[in-house]
């Protein structure tokens, strides 16, 4: 079955005055139809630019070097910037971390849920407020025509990611871009919120691109993860695959840091060391100096990925 | 708008202190500034006797704060007392130079923003562009030219070269342009400056992007979403510029001979006019507490969080 977006050795770099950051250098994956992926790692490994690099919202000192990302056929890179417009918001629309910053806060939520369906659809300001009280409605937002006449400021944290997601489901997006949408909320909120995207899903039929640095979200939430480290997608494979047999080190890494046993009471895991500088990664598999399975080969050479039925991998250890 | 009402009289209130204090701080200094008054008025060559007389019947006599209230009482009811110089009332000198001087700085302060705002706005959305250095160099050029010189440079090349506007003086509305300009070219400069930045800022929020990735046209994202979150400093400071801005109309209007308050301030104080002088500083002082409250209470009424925060 032909995905519904296929990113394909995509690489994004920014260019500093301290040098270039390759905060995505070759990244591949697919998302079916109907299906959500992950993305997992560190702050920093490059998840959610690549997410803005899949809408081209790079925007200067950035720059998309490389690569395909193909959605329905066509190219998005290659797209002038009026196609571009019609697929944001309308056929991949994209939610962000922090919803306390994300809502423009001299304009009313119900104006902004409405405004994709004045952009995309022509519709006029008053059916798209009525259309946006409807949305507001949808994501279990009390009082939704009160409420759609408030200013950001007067809706809480876990209030505005739902005005946020209800603005972003509006236009019935094909693929619904999560940019770690709990990780600035409350924990008793975070569920909440991850339970609407889940049902959301469903009703709308969206497929969905999580990014999380939280592997918990992975396994409640999504079908296949790709896990990244610097730029790079180090292990790919359906979640409970990845979870239960993991392959490269920095996954075992970060499974064993999850503190899912209690009641054994040890102490937590952690991968050693810090994350490199990304203008100056190390030689190599850029992994080497935290793993403790280091060979010679991995200070020299970047590993090649390895297909292992569909279990993807980038580690020597694999390699024949 | 309950909410708005509120909060507009709390700031009147406020006001209210800050002008009582710089009245008195005022009256003082003119106190201690050396030389009688009555010497002034009468000259030197008369009885002393007579003088000591006078000194009663005016109440000059009395202590200072008895003093501080009888003028600020006939403040308050509009009489400023009587110029020393003109040998008529204060207000009737001041009220007939008043709109001189609110023509002169409010349209150029309007120029200013005119031609303020589009090129804060251009320069910013083509930053580091020839367009933004050009517009930066020109505003830096013009923001750090003293007035008088801007002035009489101008006063040179359209007045006396090229003859197409009055030198100076007021014999009809082409004698506004050039004051105006002079006065508005820092201004310019300010506000383009200004604007600028504030576009750089929230270009870069969070909302911004959302506007992006929701598929809106980039003129509706850099107009709706960004502009009108950049403006609103900006029209702030158009209040609070007001009185700075008659400030600035003593220098300008001397040098044009134009006639209006800042003029007269200027020509009072070399002739030591003290209760002129006296009488435009708390009007001047006045027009700034003024200035500020309307800035504070245009802001809340574009900015949705201060109107319900400190309402509320």
């Amino acid at each position: 079955m032909e995905p519904l977006l296929s990113v394909e050795n995509l690489r994004t770099y920014f260019y500093l005055s301290r040098g270039v950051v390759k905060a995505v250098d070759g990244v591949s994956f697919n998302i079916m139809r109907d299906e959500v992926f992950s993305l997992v790692g560190e702050t920093g490994c490059g998840k959610s630019v690549t997410a803005l690099s899949i809408l081209r919202l790079i925007g200067p000192p950035g720059k998309i070097v490389s690569g395909k990302v193909m959605f329905e056929g066509r190219n998005l890179l290659e797209l002038n910037e009026a196609d571009m417009r019609k697929i944001r918001g309308k056929e991949i629309a994209m939610i962000f971390q922090n919803p306390m910053t994300s809502l423009n806060p001299i304009l009313t939520v119900g104006f902004q849920i409405g405004e994709p369906l004045m952009a995309h659809f022509g519709e006029d300001k008053k059916s798209a407020i009525s259309k946006a009280i409807k949305l507001i409605r949808r994501v279990k937002i009390p009082d939704p025509d009160i409420r759609a006449r408030y200013y950001p400021h007067q809706f809480s944290g876990g209030m505005r990611q739902r005005a946020l997601i209800a603005m972003m489901i509006s236009c019935r997006p094909k693929l619904l871009i999560a940019d770690e949408p709990t990780t600035a909320l409350d924990v008793t909120i975070q569920a909440q919120i991850l339970d609407l995207l889940m049902e959301l899903k469903k009703d709308y039929k969206t497929s969905m691109l999580m990014i999380t640095h939280d592997f918990g979200v992975v396994a409640e939430m999504s079908d296949r993860v790709g896990v990244m480290y610097l730029g790079n997608i180090v292990e790919m494979g359906e979640v409970e695959e990845v979870f239960e047999n993991p392959l490269h080190p920095y996954t075992k890494g970060l499974i064993a840091c999850l503190p899912l046993k209690p009641e054994r009471k040890k102490k937590l895991e952690h991968i050693p060391g810090v994350l490199p500088s990304p203008i100056n990664p190390p030689r190599g598999c850029k992994f080497h100096p935290r793993c403790k399975y280091a060979m010679d080969i991995c200070r020299e050479k970047p590993p090649e990925t390895i297909d292992l039925g569909g279990h993807i991998v980038a580690c020597h250890m694999y390699s024949r | 708008m309950a909410g708005m009402l509120k909060y507009a009289v709390k700031k009147i209130f406020l006001g209210i202190p800050a002008i009582l204090g710089v009245s008195i701080i005022l009256f003082s200094i003119m106190h201690m500034i050396p030389g009688d008054p009555i010497v002034l008025i009468v000259g030197e060559r008369v009885d002393p006797s007579r003088i000591e007389e006078l000194r009663e019947a005016w109440g000059l006599n009395k202590p200072i704060y008895i003093q501080y209230f009888y003028w600020l009482s006939h403040f308050i009811q509009g009489d400023f007392g009587t110029s020393i110089i003109h040998r008529q009332p204060v207000s009737d000198l001041i009220f007939s130079r008043l709109p001189f001087t609110i023509e002169l700085t409010l349209t150029s302060l309007i120029i200013a923003y005119i031609i303020g705002i589009p090129i804060g706005v251009v320069a910013a959305l083509k930053r580091g562009s020839w367009i933004d250095y050009l517009a930066m160099g020109f505003a830096i050029f013009f923001y750090s030219m003293p007035g008088f010189w801007l002035g009489l440079m101008l006063m040179l090349l359209f007045g006396l070269y090229l003859k197409w506007l009055p030198l100076s003086g007021y014999s009809g509305p082409e004698s506004l342009i050039l004051p105006a300009l002079t006065l508005a070219l820092p201004s310019i400069a300010m506000i383009a400056r200004l604007i600028r930045s504030e576009m750089l800022e929230v270009l870069t929020e969070d909302y911004v992007r959302t506007a992006w990735a929701k598929g809106l046209p980039s003129r509706t994202v850099i107009f709706r979403h960004a502009f009108k979150n950049a403006l609103i400093p900006v029209i702030v400071m158009f209040f609070l510029q007001l009185p700075w801005l008659i400030g600035g109309a003593v220098v300008i209007e001397t040098v044009f001979a134009w006639p209006g308050m800042g003029r007269l301030l200027y020509k009072s104080i070399v002739r030591q006019d003290y209760p002129v002088v006296q009488a435009i500083i708390l009007i001047i002082a006045i027009l700034t507490v003024i200035s500020n409250i309307l800035g504070d209470i245009v802001s809340a009424i574009l900015d949705p969080r201060i109107r319900l925060e400190e309402a509320g």
